[in-house]
C-alpha cells in the first residue's frame, strides 16, 4: 500500500476517482461541494425544528427552564465545547494537509479529529449516566434523587421541584441526543477517511471527501456551539 | 333603509351560490358577501381561461389550411405587468373585504355583555355549561344576545361547527379557545364536529337552540334545574377542598397569594414587568404551572395543583362570579 | 408491417439503456438515472393503483348516508391510507422522482445526475418507506388521517401501525431530500456547454424550485415525525398535552412542511405543462422568464403560508390575518403562469395529441383548483369552509386534477423516449376524455356538499347530501375507467406499439436529440445547449422518422 502511494504521484493519479459522467476533476469537485452544502442546508432545517421547540417551551415554561439548567454541569459542557472546537480545528487542518499533499499530516489530523470526537462522546456518556442514575430522565419519568438535589445552589434548592421538570430534560435529551448521533456518524466518516488516507487516495488533485466531511464536521460543531449556552448557561 | 351595496350584494348571492345554508348569525351575511365576491371573481376568470382555451384550440388548430404557426411575439413585458398587476390588485381587494368581516367574527361589539357558555368536547359528544349554571347536551342561546363560547377538550382535538352561523372553532386539549357570535334567527341548528376524532367522528353532533325571547330561554333554564352540580358549584367546592382559600381570599384582601376577587378580565402586572390578562388560559396556567407567571408583589411558592378540566372550568366560573362588587 | 420495426429493433437493441446489462440485479442496483426513473415509475404506478382501490372503497361506502360498506373504523382506515399512500407515495414523488429522474440529465445533455449513488440510495429509501406503509396495512391499518394530528395519532392505546407509518414518512422524506439535492446540483453544474440558465427547459426551472422546497422543508417533516415517534414511545411531553406537550406545535411543524409539499407536487406539474403546451402549439413558450421566475416565487412564498391550515386552531387572529395575506399572494405567480400558457396557444399550430389533451384539461381543472384556493386562503370564507368537503374538492382539483393529469401528460409525452414505442393515439385520447369527465363528475359535487356544510372524514352523513355523494361515486367509476384505458394504452404500446423515432413530437429540448430509447450514456455525441423552444430548425419527415433537423446548405 505504501509504495502505491509513492508511485501514485506520477501523472494524474486522481483521475481514477473521476466518475464517468463528469468531464474533469474540477467539475466533479465543484459539484460535490455544492451537493454537500445543500445537504448541510437541509441539516440546519432538520435541527431548526428542535430549536423552535426549545424556544416555544422556554417561552411557555420560563421559570422551569431557568430552574432546570442548574442540573447541568456547565464545566462538562465547557470541556466538550473546547474538545469540539479543537476537533474542528484539526478537521480544517486535515483539509490543508490534503491540499498540500502532506500525507503524514493528513493522517495525524484525521486521527486527532476522530479521537477528539470520541472524547466528546465519552464526556457525554458520563453526563448522561450521572443524570439517569440520579433519576433525571425525560418526560414524566423524571424524578431527581435527593443526592442530586443537594448539589444545587442553595437558592435553587429552596424552590419546590417543578412537576414538569421532565419537559426540559425531554428537550435536553432530544437535542443533545440528535447531536450525538451526528457525532457518531461523523466518527464513522473519519474512520473511512483514515482508511482512504492510509491507502494514499488523497492529494492536491483529489481531496473532496476530506473537504466535504470537514464541512459536515464544522456544522456539527456549530450546532453544539448553540446548544451549549442554550441548555447549560441560561 | 336599504343601501345600494347591500342590495347589490344580496342579489349577487342569490344569483350565485344560492345553495348555501340559511344565515342565522350576525356574521353570516358578511361571510356570504365575501363568498359572493370570490365566487363571481372566480367565475369571471374561469370563463376567461376556459373560453380562451376553447377559442384558441378551435381557431388555431392544426389543419390543412394552416401550414404552421403564425408570427406572434414570444414575450410582452406590458402584458406581463398587466396580468401581474390585476391579480395583485384583486388580492388587496379580497384581503380588505375578508379582514373586515373576519375581525367582526372574532370580536363582539365593545361593551357587549355576552352570555358565556363553557363548551366541553370529548369523544364523541358535546357538553355545554351555561352561564345560569345549567349544563346540557344542547347549546341554548337567546336571539339577539351576544354569545361567547369557551371551548375545552378532554381528549383529542375536536372542532365546533354550525353551518348556519358560518362559524367554526377547534377545541384543543390543554388550553381554552373561544368563539363569539350573536344569533339572529330563532330556531334549532346542527352542531357538527369538523376535526377528525376517531370512530364516531361523524356522529359527534348536538344542536344549538336559539330561543325567540327571554321568557322562552328562562323557561328552559328553570326546567329540571338543581339536579346536577353547576360549574360554579364545582368551583366553590374545589376552592375549599383543595385548600386554595388558605392563601387566596375571595373578598379582595391580599393574603400569601393574590385575592381572586375582581381579577377577571383585569391586566395583572407580573414580577418580570410584563402584563398578563386574566382569562381562561391564564387561570389554567396559574393552577397547572403556578411558577410560569408571578403577580408582582408575591412570591413563587404555590405548588402545582393537578385539577381536571371540569374543575378548572369551575374555578374559572367562580372567579368570573366574583367579578362585580362594590 | 412488423418485420421492418423488428429489424430496426435488433439494430437499436445493441445500445439502449434497456439492454445495457441484463438480469434483475442490473436493474435493482443500477446507477443509471434512466433505470432508476423506470423503477420509480413502476412503484409509483403501483401506489396510484393501491391508493385508488382505497378511494373506491371510500366512495362506495359513501353511496349510503349511513355508510353502506364497512364499519366506521374500517372507513377511517380507508381514508387515512388513501391519503397517506396517494400523498407520500404517488403525488409527491410522482413527477420528480419518476419522470424527473429520467429526463433531467437528458435535458442538460449530461450522462447522469450529479450523484448517481445517492440517487440509488434515494430510491431504496423510498422502497423502504413504501414497504413500511404496506406493513402498516398488515398490522391492522392506521386511522389517524394522513395529517397525523396528536393527541389522537399518538394515544397510548395505539399499536405498531403509527410507528411504522411515521418511520415510513421519515424514510420517504429522506429520499425526497436526496432527490432534491441531486437535481439542484445537476442543474447547477452539469449543463451542456452553451446552455445558459435561460436556455433551460421550464421543466427544469420547476424542478429547481421543487428542489429548494425538498431540501429546506422536508427536514422539518423529518424532525416532526421523529419527535412523534419518540413521543409515542418515551412520552417526552412535546406534542401530547397529557405529558405537558403542545398539540398545536405539531400542527405548525407539520404544515411548515406539508404546505410547501403542495408546491413540491404542483410545480413539476406546471413544468410539464410548460413543455407540452409549447411543443404542441409549435411556437416558443410565451413569457419564458416570467414562467421560470414565478416557479421560484411560488417556492419561496410557499414557505410562509403554512398557518392557513390552522385558521380555526385558536392561533392569534393577527397571525391568521398575516398568513391569509401571504397565502393570497400565491395567486399572483399562479395567474402569471396560466396567462402565459394561454398566450402560448395564441396563433399557434395546435396539435391535439394525447399529452396536449391532458394539458388542455389541466388549464380548466387547475383554474378551478387555484381559484377555489382563494376561498380557503381568505379568512372570512375559510372559517365556514375549513375541514368541509369544499376543502376535499379543492385539494383533489389541485393534487389529482392538476398533478395527476400533468403526470399523465408527461408520461404520454416521454413514453416514446422511455420505452422506444409509440402508444395508440385513439386509446390515449379516450383516456384523456374519460379522465376529464370522470374527474369533474367526482369532485364538482363535493364543492357543493362542502359549501352546504358537509364536514370531511365523515363515515356517515346527513340525508340531504345523498344525491351529491352518489353523483360523486359514479364519477369515481368513470375516473377509474379512464385510468384503466390509460394503462391499457401503455401496456398495449409495449406489446404492439410502433417504433418511436428519436423525436416524435418535434420538440427542441435536448432529451429528443438522442435515440428513443437513449443509449446507456445518453448521447452518442455530447450535445451543446440550444434554445429549448425554437422549433424553426425542425421539420416533420414522416411518422416513422419523426422530426428531423433542417440543415440548409451552407448552414453551420
Amino acid at each position: 500500500m505504501s509504495h502505491l502511494a509513492q508511485t501514485g504521484t506520477a501523472g494524474a493519479p486522481e483521475d481514477r476517482f473521476l466518475a464517468h459522467h463528469f468531464p474533469d476533476m474540477t467539475a466533479q469537485s465543484q459539484t460535490s461541494k455544492l451537493g454537500i452544502w445543500l445537504f448541510l442546508g437541509s441539516e440546519v432545517l432538520f435541527f431548526s425544528g428542535l430549536f423552535v421547540a426549545y424556544g416555544v417551551y422556554r417561552a411557555n415554561h420560563y421559570a422551569l427552564f431557568h430552574y432546570a439548567h442548574h442540573f447541568l454541569d456547565w464545566r462538562m459542557g465547557a470541556l466538550n465545547t473546547v474538545v469540539l472546537v479543537g476537533s474542528s480545528l484539526s478537521a480544517a487542518w486535515s483539509v490543508r494537509c490534503a491540499q498540500l499533499g502532506d500525507r503524514r499530516g493528513l493522517r495525524i489530523t484525521l486521527l486527532l479529529t476522530l479521537l477528539l470526537a470520541g472524547m466528546f462522546l465519552v464526556v457525554k456518556y458520563f453526563e448522561y449516566s450521572h443524570k439517569l442514575h440520579n433519576g433525571i430522565a425525560w418526560g414524566a419519568a423524571c424524578h431527581p434523587s435527593e443526592e442530586i438535589l443537594s448539589t444545587l445552589p442553595a437558592s435553587v434548592r429552596a424552590l419546590p421541584v417543578p412537576k414538569d421538570l421532565g419537559t426540559f430534560f425531554s428537550i435536553y435529551y432530544l437535542m443533545t441526543g440528535l447531536h450525538g448521533i451526528h457525532v457518531l456518524v461523523g466518527m464513522g466518516l473519519y474512520v473511512w477517511l483514515i482508511r482512504r488516507a492510509t491507502r494514499g487516495d488523497f492529494g492536491p488533485g483529489y481531496f473532496v471527501p476530506v473537504d466535504s466531511v470537514a464541512l459536515y464536521w464544522h456544522l456539527v460543531d456549530m450546532i453544539w456551539i448553540f446548544l451549549f449556552p442554550l441548555l447549560y448557561l441560561i | 333603509m336599504i343601501r345600494l351595496p347591500d342590495l347589490l350584494a344580496g342579489s349577487l348571492i342569490a344569483a350565485g351560490p344560492g345553495y348555501m345554508p340559511e344565515r342565522a348569525s350576525s356574521v353570516a351575511e358578511g361571510v356570504d358577501q365575501v363568498f359572493a365576491l370570490l365566487f363571481w371573481m372566480s367565475a369571471f376568470f374561469l370563463v376567461v381561461i376556459i373560453g380562451l382555451t376553447v377559442l384558441f384550440v378551435i381557431r388555431y388548430r392544426a389543419r390543412a389550411s394552416r401550414p404552421g404557426p403564425e408570427a406572434s411575439p414570444d414575450h410582452s413585458t406590458k402584458l406581463e405587468i398587466f396580468w401581474t398587476a390585476i391579480p395583485l390588485l384583486l388580492v388587496f381587494v379580497i384581503f380588505a373585504a375578508s379582514t373586515k368581516v373576519y375581525l367582526a367574527m372574532t370580536e363582539l361589539e365593545p361593551g357587549a355583555n355576552p352570555q358565556r357558555v363553557q363548551v366541553t368536547a370529548r369523544k364523541w359528544s358535546w357538553w355545554f355549561d351555561h352561564a345560569g349554571g345549567k349544563g346540557s347536551k344542547e347549546l341554548h342561546v337567546l336571539v339577539g344576545r351576544p354569545v361567547e363560547l369557551v371551548l375545552a377538550s378532554t381528549d383529542v382535538v375536536h372542532s365546533l361547527y354550525v353551518p348556519q352561523f358560518r362559524l367554526k372553532q377547534d377545541a384543543v386539549p390543554g388550553r381554552f379557545t373561544r368563539m363569539v357570535f350573536t344569533p339572529t334567527v330563532p330556531g334549532t341548528y346542527p352542531i357538527l364536529c369538523t376535526e377528525y376524532c376517531g370512530t364516531n367522528h361523524s356522529t359527534m353532533s348536538a344542536v344549538a337552540v336559539v330561543h325567540p325571547d327571554q321568557a322562552s330561554f328562562d323557561a328552559w333554564a328553570a326546567e329540571g334545574k338543581g339536579g346536577e352540580e353547576s360549574l360554579l358549584q364545582v368551583g366553590v367546592r374545589v376552592f375549599e377542598e383543595k385548600g386554595c382559600s388558605a392563601c387566596h381570599s375571595v373578598d379582595g384582601s391580599p393574603g400569601v397569594g393574590p385575592s381572586i376577587k375582581g381579577i377577571w378580565g383585569k391586566d395583572e402586572k407580573l414580577t418580570d414587568g410584563k402584563i398578563a390578562k386574566v382569562d381562561e388560559n391564564y387561570i389554567r396556567e396559574s393552577i397547572v404551572t403556578p411558577g410560569a407567571k408571578i403577580v408582582a408583589g408575591f412570591d413563587d411558592m404555590m405548588p402545582p395543583v393537578p385539577l381536571d378540566d371540569r374543575e378548572i372550568q369551575g374555578i374559572v366560573a367562580y372567579i368570573q362570579s366574583l367579578k362585580e362588587g362594590p | 408491417m412488423t418485420t421492418a420495426p423488428a429489424a430496426a429493433a435488433e439494430h437499436a437493441a445493441g445500445d439502449s439503456y434497456l439492454t445495457h446489462g441484463k438480469g434483475i440485479a442490473s436493474w435493482l442496483f443500477s446507477l443509471d438515472h434512466k433505470r432508476i426513473g423506470i423503477m420509480y415509475l413502476a412503484l409509483i404506478v403501483f401506489s396510484l393503483f393501491l391508493g385508488g382501490v382505497f378511494a373506491m372503497v371510500v366512495r362506495f361506502h359513501l353511496w349510503d348516508p349511513s355508510g353502506g360498506l364497512v364499519s366506521n373504523d374500517a372507513y377511517n382506515k380507508m381514508f387515512t391510507l388513501h391519503g397517506a399512500v396517494m400523498i407520500f407515495l404517488f403525488v409527491i414523488p410522482g413527477i420528480p422522482s419518476a419522470l424527473g429522474n429520467f429526463v433531467v440529465p437528458l435535458m442538460v445533455g449530461a450522462k447522469d445526475v450529479a450523484f448517481p449513488r445517492v440517487n440509488l440510495l434515494s430510491f431504496w429509501l423510498f422502497v423502504a418507506g413504501a414497504v413500511l406503509f404496506i406493513a402498516t396495512l398488515v398490522v391492522g391499518g392506521l386511522d389517524t388521517g394522513w395529517t397525523l394530528y396528536p393527541p389522537y395519532s399518538l394515544e397510548s392505546s395505539r399499536g405498531l401501525g403509527i410507528l411504522l407509518a411515521l418511520t415510513g414518512v421519515f424514510l420517504a422524506g429522506f429520499s425526497s431530500i436526496l432527490t432534491g439535492v441531486n437535481f439542484i446540483a445537476t442543474i447547477h453544474k452539469m449543463r451542456a456547454p452553451g446552455q445558459g440558465w435561460f436556455d433551460l427547459p421550464l421543466f427544469l426551472w420547476a424542478l429547481y424550485a421543487t428542489g429548494i422546497i425538498q431540501i429546506f422543508a422536508t427536514p422539518v417533516l423529518g424532525i416532526t415525525v421523529a419527535l412523534g415517534f419518540l413521543e409515542r414511545v418515551f412520552h417526552l411531553g412535546i406534542f401530547m398535552p397529557e405529558y405537558g406537550g403542545d398539540p398545536v406545535l405539531f400542527q405548525h411543524f407539520f404544515w411548515f412542511y406539508s404546505h410547501p409539499a403542495v408546491y413540491i407536487m404542483i410545480l413539476p406539474a406546471m413544468g410539464i405543462v410548460s413543455e407540452v403546451v409549447a411543443v404542441f402549439s409549435r411556437k416558443p413558450i410565451f413569457g419564458y422568464k416570467f414562467i421560470a421566475m414565478s416557479s421560484i416565487a411560488i417556492a419561496l412564498i410557499g414557505f410562509f403560508v403554512w398557518g392557513h391550515h390552522m385558521f380555526v386552531s385558536g392561533q392569534s387572529k393577527w397571525a391568521n390575518i398575516i398568513f391569509s395575506f401571504l397565502t393570497l399572494l400565491v395567486a399572483i405567480p399562479s395567474a402569471i403562469k396560466t396567462f402565459n400558457w394561454l398566450a402560448t396557444l395564441y396563433k399557434g399550430h395546435i396539435i391535439l395529441k394525447t399529452p396536449m389533451l391532458f394539458v388542455l384539461s389541466f388549464f380548466a381543472i387547475f383554474g378551478v383548483g387555484g381559484l377555489t384556493g382563494l376561498f380557503l386562503g381568505t379568512l372570512a370564507t375559510d372559517i365556514p369552509l375549513h375541514d368541509t368537503y369544499f376543502v376535499v374538492a379543492h385539494f383533489h382539483f389541485v393534487m389529482v386534477g392538476a398533478v395527476m393529469i400533468a403526470f399523465l401528460a408527461g408520461l404520454f409525452y416521454w413514453w416514446p423516449k422511455m420505452t422506444g414505442r409509440m402508444y395508440d393515439e385513439r386509446l390515449g385520447t379516450a383516456s384523456a376524455i374519460l379522465i376529464f369527465l370522470g374527474f369533474n363528475v367526482t369532485f364538482i359535487p363535493q364543492f357543493l356538499a362542502g359549501t352546504m356544510g358537509m364536514p370531511r372524514r365523515y363515515a356517515t352523513y346527513a340525508e340531504q347530501f345523498v344525491g351529491l355523494n352518489r353523483v360523486s361515486t359514479v364519477g369515481a367509476v368513470l375516473l377509474a375507467a379512464g385510468l384503466g384505458v390509460a394503462l391499457w394504452a401503455f401496456v398495449a404500446s409495449l406489446r404492439h406499439g410502433a417504433r418511436a423515432p428519436a423525436n416524435p413530437w418535434g420538440a427542441a429540448t435536448l432529451e429528443w436529440a438522442t435515440s428513443s430509447p437513449p443509449p446507456h450514456d445518453n448521447f452518442a455525441v455530447a450535445p451543446r445547449g440550444v434554445p429549448p423552444y425554437d422549433y424553426t430548425g425542425l421539420t416533420h419527415a414522416s411518422d416513422e422518422a419523426g422530426w428531423i433537423p433542417v440543415r440548409p446548405e451552407g448552414a453551420r
